[in-house]
């Protein structure tokens, strides 16, 4: 049964209506009338909230009104509503399209959920190198003849997982991408983290559900409102075995999710249902005036659709993301994003080598972008002024990224067995036990069932040099590497995969 | 900072912590933050709440709102993937206070906490020992390690209507049996309340190499008084999930995982588990939740556990002398040398009323608006609150009371002898990863004896797992879930929310993957 999205009553809100005479005698930590046991800067009424008791009938029909109402507003024949954010949905994306063993394409630089999910799963991963902009030191995205390529090479793969759009709003060219993942017979399932606002403007690029993805995964509470951790996973076709995924999705569910979460989720969906284009509008044009008011400071630039042009990966920019390119003042964009923080008082959501990303949302208003505009300008100022020597976490990208190790392992194997730490010289041959990533630009160098290769090591010891920042593995400062403890695993686990 | 509220003579409790629990590292750090008023361009797209609708701003209130962040560009705002901040010492004084050798803040809940824990212990193909009564939950994180269950004899008290506890007799045959069982599973307590005999068990279990799970869920205040039963930590447990939410007042799906012993040295493999299972955006309120929680347990959870476990022993005094309701357990909560028993939770048997539990509970809810805990076909569970007044307490015995009277058969002795027992299967023919990944089809309930269950089934109601994937159905088990299915306010929670339909391993389509049977024996069973 669907909801009409304009028809909606948010019954979940309105069972949370005050009881002022109800007693509960449901869990020991409460303290009075639902409050939290002692008084602190958060105060009573989320507590409240939070604990307010609904009977589980009326709540499983809320939950289910809930989910078909963000259905009907997005476009999809079922959704479900996350309460552990999107790596939930990611986790039973996966789960419920590929089996052990099973292939599954992805880009290299997939959140590291979907890398989860292969783990959960058993899955062999399939990677594709998305382009990287040697000019802004950012990763793009993915064309699609690089998914012809490896749907052709992996005529055995069961689904291709995307990230549409990426971080910084760069989309790929989602249209063609459908027509080659279906012609194929595979499932194309979209991480789109950073695109739940896309279907309500008709500005912003393509959503998932629009191009005929048959799942994606959306963090509303990203850019829609909702409270943190709060997402949405949407079914777009019948393609997708909807058993698999109810069984998945009820193993990572929690089996009392909060109503906090679940509830935000309700209110601000709703007033995107009644209002999305106007509020859209509104963000979109006081992002485009900051964009182009900061396109007139000295030395610094704001990315808009022009990145188009230059890019063989980018078909579409979701205008709503303000990425900053800082180079021109000779400063890294980690650098830049912690002097606008800590001086300036505007608090970017990412920076990379070179740029500083900004979320601007329904929850800005003018006077926020006007802080941040203010805030490049007195950065452009104080580092021209200045005498500013360049970054070296500029040097990383021109060393060259080693081509990828053989995968040995699938990456569950990987993550269940034995590991032993070696230092990185001694790492060659061996099978990495974890994934290094440094950033920029975020994309992995090994993940877990890898073979290390001399390439590998020669880059990592190169790495370890220009100070930048690795994430994934242990020991951040790569000195060294946690890999498959062959001997045991051998003993372990009878044959790997390769 | 506020007062004890009960009895402010008495000493909070400190017994052997280190730090300095009267601070609030992550609340103190929200705090400041948000007083620095930076233009937010992060995440969540709320910012400060100003993007939520006003109705819902003015229901949960602008200072949590303005709590609600992300880990930022600044240092001010630890992250909970790569703690080494605020939430790094929030979670040190966790471990501090529980004796943990380190603990984790969960934002996703016991359950998913639970399955953590299992993957963290339980390579693919390991043997995990459990009984019935364990959490659902379970099966999951059985599924996604890959590991076998082995279960621990089934003992349902028909008269109590409740399934009991493994005994360390249990334990010892299943290690007898099992010699390769690398894992035990303990409830710790039951959903009634009764703990196992822990520090043995987890002894023997120790002792022949296992690592010890304890689902703690019910239990996280037991740490805070000694006339609770002992804590899986005290006992020496390796993992131990606590619900917050339930026990200590965070708001709800704020969790503890706890970890010491043997699986502290595994921890790489703990955080690699929690960060798989863990959302990259956790909610802050949530984890400030559970850094106030902590520093209440610690300041005040002695003094207020005291004044419900006397409240509570009252309560059940004048609940048991009501006719037609018998308070399970209560000779044992009134001796002071029973240790087993969380005397805040007070499961009452309202069989002898002639109502079924589920029929009184709504009655209470409907007539009286009182909520309680959980209902079963005998029973009524209830929580005393740490804040409890006696006026509630007389409210609650009153309307108990009512229901009977309004409603209660006035007939002799009640024996239900159509209470069914749960049947559980005795042949677990695959791994349940191997059939939860299997191919499968539905079969009518009715026609599914003798099949390879495929999916988890759960009494929703009690939470018990019913049949695992991998599991053979028999006939007992299929009249069990018919006959159970027929009875109001019970139902299963399966694909087929009604249960018409099971699906099962579709035997004609089973290729033989290696990964499905890895040392295994075989199908066919």
């Amino acid at each position: 049964m669907m909801t009409k999205a304009e028809d909606f009553q948010p019954m979940l809100l309105q069972s949370i209506e005050p009881r002022p005479k109800r007693m509960t005698f449901n869990r020991l930590g409460e303290g009075k009338d639902g409050g939290p046991p002692e008084p602190s800067s958060m105060g009573d009424a989320v507590y409240v909230f939070d604990s307010f008791y609904i009977p589980h009938d009326v709540h499983v029909e809320a939950l289910t009104n809930l989910q078909s109402f963000i259905a009907e507003l997005s476009g999809a024949l079922r959704a479900y509503a996350l309460v552990n954010g999107t790596t939930s949905g990611n986790l039973g994306m996966v789960l419920a399209s590929v089996r052990p063993g099973q292939k599954i394409i992805i880009p290299r630089n997939a959140h590291k959920s979907v890398l989860g999910g292969v783990v959960l799963s058993g899955a062999a991963p399939v990677f594709i190198q998305p382009e990287i902009s040697a000019e802004l030191n950012l990763v793009f995205t993915i064309k699609p003849e690089q998914i012809r390529q490896a749907v052709e090479d992996n005529p055995d793969a069961t689904a291709v997982l995307l990230t549409n759009p990426t971080y910084q709003g760069f989309c790929l060219d989602l249209a063609e991408t459908e027509r080659i993942v279906h012609q194929a017979g595979k499932l194309l399932l979209i991480d789109e983290a950073h695109g739940p606002h896309f279907r309500f403007h008709p500005d912003l690029p393509l959503s998932a559900m629009r191009a005929g993805a048959d799942m994606a995964v959306q963090s509303s509470h990203k850019i829609l409102g909702p409270l943190a951790q709060s997402s949405v996973l949407l079914v777009g076709t019948q393609r997708v075995d909807e058993i698999m995924l109810r069984m998945a999705m009820g193993m990572i569910t929690p089996s009392k999710i909060s109503h906090l979460l679940a509830g935000s989720l309700e209110a601000a969906l709703t007033q995107i249902a009644e209002d999305g284009e106007a509020i859209l509008q509104r963000v979109i044009d006081m992002t485009e005036d900051a964009r182009n008011r900061i396109n007139k400071v000295p030395g610094v630039r704001a990315i808009g659709r022009e990145v188009i042009g230059k890019s063989e990966s980018v078909v579409d920019v979701d205008l709503t993301k303000l990425v900053i390119d800082v180079a021109g003042l000779n400063l890294s964009g980690y650098r830049a994003a912690r002097v606008l923080h800590d001086d300036y008082g505007v608090s970017a959501e990412m920076a990379g080598a070179t740029t500083v990303t900004m979320v601007v949302t329904l929850g800005n208003d003018q006077k926020d972008l006007d802080r941040c505009v203010a805030g490049v300008e007195q950065l452009s100022r104080r580092q021209r002024s200045a005498r500013a020597h360049s970054s070296p976490l500029l040097h990383i990208l021109a060393l060259q990224t080693p081509p990828m190790g053989r995968q040995v392992l699938v990456p569950r194997d990987a993550f269940f067995a034995r590991k032993a730490r070696v230092p990185i010289p001694e790492s060659t041959g061996k099978i990495s036990g974890e994934s290094v990533v440094p950033y920029p630009p975020g994309i992995p160098v090994l993940v877990p069932g890898e073979e290390i290769t001399p390439e590998i090591v020669e880059y990592l010891t190169a790495v370890r040099r220009t100070g930048v920042e690795i994430h994934g593995c242990e020991d951040r400062s790569i000195s060294t590497l946690k890999v498959v403890d062959e001997r045991e695993f051998l003993h372990d686990f009878g044959s790997g995969w390769g | 900072m506020h007062k004890g509220m009960f009895f402010p003579g008495l000493v909070p409790y400190k017994g052997g912590m280190r730090h300095d629990q009267s601070t609030l590292p992550l609340i103190e750090a929200l705090d400041a933050y948000v007083k620095m008023g930076k233009a937010p361009f992060h995440i969540p797209g709320h910012k400060y709440g100003r993007g939520l609708p006003e109705a819902f701003r003015a229901r949960i209130g602008m200072e949590a709102l303005l709590r609600d962040l992300a880990s930022l560009v600044g240092p001010e705002i630890d992250s909970l993937h790569d703690a080494s901040g605020c939430i790094a010492r929030a979670q040190e004084l966790i471990a501090d206070a529980f004796d943990a050798t380190r603990s984790l803040m969960l934002v996703n809940g016991p359950d998913i906490g639970l399955q953590m824990a299992i993957m963290a212990a339980c390579d693919p193909d390991d043997e995990i020992i459990l009984s019935r009564n364990v959490h659902f939950s379970a099966v999951g994180g059985i599924v996604m390690s890959g590991a076998w269950p082995v279960f621990t004899p089934a003992r349902f008290d028909k008269e109590q209507g409740l399934l009991e506890n493994m005994t360390l007799l249990d334990l010892r045959h299943a290690i007898q049996k099992h010699p390769q069982a690398r894992t035990l599973l303990l409830m710790s307590p039951s959903r009634h309340g009764f703990a196992p005999d822990l520090d043995e068990m987890v002894e023997e279990a120790h002792n022949a190499g296992l690592t010890v799970i304890v689902d703690e869920r019910l239990g996280a205040h037991f740490r805070f008084h000694k006339k609770l039963p002992i804590s899986g930590i005290e006992a020496g447990a390796d993992l131990v999930i606590q619900d917050w939410h339930q026990c200590l007042g965070a708001l709800e799906q704020g969790a503890v995982l706890h970890v010491r012993g043997e699986a502290a040295e595994r921890w790489g493999r703990v955080q690699n588990v929690f960060q798989t299972m863990t959302t990259t955006s956790p909610s802050y309120l949530v984890m400030a939740s559970l850094d106030l929680a902590r520093h209440y347990a610690v300041m005040h959870g002695t003094e207020a556990l005291d004044h419900c476990i006397g409240l509570a022993r009252e309560i059940a005094g004048s609940i048991d002398r009501l006719p037609g309701l018998n308070v399970l357990g209560y000779e044992m909560l009134r001796r002071s040398d029973v240790d087993n028993i969380d005397c805040t939770r007070l499961t009452i048997t309202v069989a002898e009323s002639g109502l079924t539990g589920y029929r009184f509970a709504q009655l209470l809810e409907e007539e009286h608006d009182i909520v309680v805990d959980g209902a079963e076909e005998a029973n009524l569970i209830l929580s005393t609150g740490f804040q409890l007044s006696e006026e509630a307490a007389y409210k609650l015995i009153d309307a108990l009371e009512r229901v009977v009277g309004d409603y209660g058969r006035q007939a002799p002795l009640y024996v239900d002898v159509r209470r069914p027992t749960p049947v559980f299967s005795n042949n677990l023919v695959l791994a349940p990863r191997a059939a939860f990944f299997a191919p499968r089809r539905n079969v009518k309930i009715g026609e599914a004896v003798g099949f390879v269950c495929a999916e988890p089934i759960h009494h929703h109601t009690t939470g018990l797992p019913l049949i695992f994937p991998g599991e053979e159905i028999t006939s007992e088990m299929v009249d069990f879930i018919i006959s159970e299915g027929a009875r109001d306010a019970t139902e299963f929670s399966s694909n087929d929310l009604f249960l018409q339909q099971v699906s099962v391993v579709d035997e004609r389509k089973m290729i033989l993957h290696r990964s499905f049977f890895r040392g295994a024996a075989a199908w066919g069973g």
